[in-house]
């Protein structure tokens, strides 16, 4: 397999270089996952398929990565373009953010779990919680707040304009904020957590 | 207000979850990447290539749009508007797709077709009813075979006797590979941002709504030319672009009219599929037809005259009446849709090549 870099790589795609595949495949399929992953969870069944489509995508939309940021930053845009246009539908079907993970299992007097097993389960209730939300609002506080994408990478992503999504952030903490505070088993092991840190 | 700090902690405690590095991809999952970049390397390559020479392109008007008189009117006018072949995927909807052996169909004990999990995979399984189709998957109709694909967006795919499609996308973007063999394609209606595409050896479909069949021959049966597709259209209206022409085929027509030079293209053998057209007709009504079209291009309503004799000739293509009505289409066509009215023309002529208007037909054909 030959190899390339980063520039090489791009110019043999745009060329349409069919024996760059591979080098471009294992070159971006690491950020893909790892967008998926950090999106939607290690367990998501419709990994595979995103992971698919987002190769696809990241082939059509080649030409037009300009260097204006590295190619990791534009693959992990490309790809959460792909997870969050596939799977918004999901809220009539399943969850959105908590579909990968197991359920929250630990009840609330348990105290002598180790604190990954705590963290864990809090995890998934916050999950739970952002799937009751708005989607809108819930995708835009995963990509900014869990994902890191900044403003103007979910404004492309999620196609509205920055300060939509600068509302939909804003409004999106609020709620899940507020929905933490409702549930007060919730928000005590929170306030423990915050405490502790 | 209440600062959102809970909500801050949640993300951290979300980021600290998922901090670590997801596992790499198993040699299979790698193996289906690569095939998959190779297959849009090459599909895009196909659409470059479309764009600068020798491409086909396929445009299919929306079988709705064509019963209406106006919207009719309108596609022959305006194709490009209708054509409508790079719109932008949404991804918005995923399509959900099941499939079943044709013999399960017909009761035959036979079995008509094999799925495979994904293009790569050896080993497939046979159709079970409903066998859910995703994205990447093969149907491979055995000889005489054939295999029904049902879409909840109401298309009806049929692959055909030794037919062998692969399943590149199912959502706004529903892409497929034919690589041999030959498919049937009743496709609903897309809604804005949809796409529909069948991409063959040498050229690419793009549908709208319409019912055809399209055919990859083997390269001993191709043109001269190398041109390996076919196209039989049973509902609605397909343009066809080839060999720097555009032709326009109607139900009961097919694509290409020519092989080459004077040789015409063998008539493609109908599987176990029956077309859409309605040959139990009476003769009343196609006498009406008729009789509406003559009354209209009398009045000067040109536009309702190809509206009732679209309708004849679609609704009744044995009709007796078929070679006149064809014969007046492309004398009214003449004068309001030149490239149209070639295409009609060319289609005349290879279905009468005797006709009493085959002098005109010619003409057009030829051109000023």
């Amino acid at each position: 397999m030959p190899s390339f870099d980063d520039s090489e790589l791009l110019r043999a795609m745009n060329a349409g270089d069919v024996g760059a595949a591979t080098a471009f495949h294992d070159r971006i399929r690491p950020q893909i996952d790892r967008t998926l992953y950090r999106l939607l969870g290690r367990r998501d069944s419709d990994h595979e398929d995103l992971a698919q489509l987002a190769l696809i995508e990241l082939v059509y939309t080649i030409e037009r990565f300009r260097g204006d940021c590295s190619l990791d930053s534009w693959v992990s845009t490309i790809t959460a373009h792909v997870a969050y246009k596939q799977l918004r539908r999901r809220k009539t079907e399943r969850r959105i953010f908590s579909g990968s993970e197991p359920e929250a299992t630990l009840p609330a007097s348990v105290r002598g779990h180790g604190p990954q097993v705590i963290a864990r389960d809090l995890m998934v209730r916050v999950m739970g919680l952002l799937d009751e939300m708005d989607e809108a609002k819930s995708w835009t506080y995963m990509l900014h707040d869990v994902a890191g994408y900044d403003l103007k990478e979910i404004a492309q992503i999620t196609g509205v304009s920055v300060a939509a999504a600068q509302t939909r952030l804003v409004r999106g903490r609020k709620e899940l904020q507020e929905r933490i505070q409702s549930d007060p088993e919730l928000a005590a092991y929170m306030s423990e957590m915050e405490g502790a840190s | 207000m209440t600062s959102p700090h809970f909500a801050r902690l949640a993300a951290e405690l979300v980021v600290a979850e998922r901090r670590h590095e997801p596992p790499r991809p198993s040699a299979d999952a790698r193996a289906r990447g690569i095939e998959a970049i190779q297959r849009a390397m090459h599909a895009k390559s196909r659409q470059r290539t479309r764009r600068s020479a020798a491409f086909i392109t396929f445009a299919a008007a929306a079988a709705l749009a064509m019963t209406a008189g106006g919207a009719a009117w309108y596609t022959h006018r305006e194709p490009a508007r209708v054509l409508a072949t790079h719109v932008t995927p949404t991804f918005s909807r995923d399509v959900a797709i099941t499939a079943q052996d044709g013999a399960s169909q017909d009761g035959s004990a036979q079995e008509g077709a094999t799925l495979f999990a994904s293009s790569s995979a050896t080993e497939g399984l046979p159709l079970t009813p409903n066998s859910p189709v995703r994205a990447g998957a093969r149907v491979v109709a055995k000889p005489h075979g054939h295999a029904i694909l049902g879409f909840s967006t109401g298309t009806e795919l049929t692959v055909e006797d030794g037919g062998d499609l692969t399943v590149l996308d199912a959502a706004a973007m529903q892409r497929f590979d034919l690589r041999e063999g030959t498919l049937r394609a009743k496709v609903a209606h897309l809604l804005p941002g949809q796409r529909f595409v069948i991409t063959t050896p040498d050229g690419e479909i793009e549908v709208r709504g319409t019912s055809f069949r399209v055919d990859v021959l083997p390269p001993e049966e191709a043109c001269d030319d190398g041109l390996r597709t076919r196209v039989e259209v049973f509902d609605g209206a397909v343009v066809v672009r080839a060999r720097g022409g555009e032709e326009r085929i109607t139900p009961g027509n097919h694509f290409p009219t020519v092989c080459s030079a004077g040789t015409s293209v063998r008539s493609l053998p109908h599987a176990a599929v029956t077309p859409v057209v309605n040959n139990a007709s009476t003769l009343a009504r196609q006498n009406n037809l008729f009789a509406d079209a003559m009354t209209a291009k009398r009045a000067g309503d040109t536009h309702g005259a190809l509206v009732a004799l679209d309708e004849l000739l679609k609704k009744y293509p044995g009709s007796p009446l078929a070679e006149s009505a064809e014969a007046e289409r492309l004398r009214l066509l003449r004068d309001v849709d030149p490239v149209r009215a070639q295409g009609v023309a060319r289609a005349y002529l290879r279905r009468y090549p005797h006709g009493f208007a085959r002098v005109e037909a010619q003409a057009i054909v030829d051109g000023p």
